[in-house]
């Protein structure tokens, strides 16, 4: 297979010398190596070329990358959820651990009134 | 450029990460982009926005400042865009930012109304009829299922994993600006996202 693919310009080889996007890895394998490839920064027109023939080579890889972009598309509404349902999650502990806090804070300084007052009762006279 | 020659609509927030901030202008308006070298991250065909994150952020705001509560404005919120993926499935959608913010608007207004009149029917109507834009209630709700079992995904991923993909996906941060967060090479990035992709494909199967 063309060396390109295993190592595109301007970029360092994320695969230690193997081929991601070559059997024997499985389709999928490389459909998702392939996402990963076409969202660097640096992306260039010769790494689209590579993946245009990578798409042509096994008819099973449009396929398979068309079901990976699904996922990355869907991944923006449920990334989102999970950062909301995650912050609420945190928000609430914060919350419960504030209010045992207080709670803590407040017997404490209610014992302290009491013993004060008990204390004072037994020092005065009468 | 189409990053898939396939004849299915062009995947609009994959395809070219490159873009969104620039003022290419319409560059979405097909759902095309001509590739044009270097250009700043974000997520393309957001327009203004250059990320999910900021776009339902400033959203969310909006919603707030017309009454919503926060917790009701994320739900609104995520809700459009749910309906914004569905949509997009059957036709290309010209204006992503917009169509968001009108969705996320219409639902917060539609459910003010039906609460007024009655809350039952109201989730009643909210189950049954799901706008008269295209999607239908058998897609919101089937994808509802598979936004659930998504993020249960990324609930079992490792976090590092977890947190180097959404930087990618939803903050639109580059590889090189997340290798130096997280202490680790570009490359270690990348494979951090190829193998998240690869686990949610996995699991995602037959769903």
């Amino acid at each position: 297979m063309d060396a390109r693919l295993v190592s595109p310009p301007d970029f360092d080889d994320p695969y230690d010398g193997q081929d991601p996007f070559a059997a024997p890895r499985s389709s999928r394998s490389q459909a998702s190596a392939w996402i990963a490839a076409l969202r660097r920064h640096n992306r260039n027109p010769a790494v689209e070329a590579d993946f245009r023939t990578w798409l042509t080579r096994d008819p099973s890889n449009p396929r398979t990358f068309d079901a990976a972009t699904q996922i990355w598309e869907l991944l923006g509404a449920a990334g989102m959820a999970f950062r909301t349902e995650h912050r609420r999650k945190v928000l609430r502990r914060t919350a419960i651990t504030a209010s045992a806090a207080c709670f803590i804070v407040l017997v404490g300084v209610g014992a302290g009134v009491v013993s004060q007052a008990v204390k004072r009762r037994k020092l005065s006279p009468a | 450029m189409r990053a898939s020659p396939i004849s299915h609509d062009p995947p609009l927030l994959l395809k070219s990460p490159h873009t969104g901030d620039d003022k290419s202008g319409p560059a979405n308006e097909d759902g095309r982009h001509t590739h044009s070298g270097k250009r700043p991250p974000g997520i393309s065909g957001l327009g203004a926005f250059k990320t999910l994150s900021e776009l339902t952020r400033r959203l969310r705001q909006a919603l707030r400042q017309k009454g919503r509560s926060t917790e009701e404005a994320e739900d609104l919120v995520q809700d459009a865009l749910l309906r914004y993926e569905i949509f997009r499935r059957a036709q290309p959608v010209r204006n992503p930012e917009a169509f968001i913010a009108r969705t996320a608007l219409n639902l917060a207004i539609d459910g003010a109304r039906r609460r007024r009149r009655s809350p039952i029917a109201a989730a009643v109507l909210d189950f049954c009829e799901a706008g008269d834009q295209a999607p239908g209630p058998y897609d919101i709700l089937a994808s509802r299922h598979s936004l659930e079992r998504l993020k249960a995904g990324l609930e079992v991923m490792p976090t590092k994993t977890r947190t180097i993909l959404l930087a990618q996906r939803l903050d639109g941060m580059t590889y090189s600006q997340i290798a130096e967060q997280q202490g680790l090479s570009q490359s270690a990035v990348e494979k951090h996202i190829a193998r998240a992709m690869l686990f949610l494909q996995q699991w995602m199967q037959d769903w």
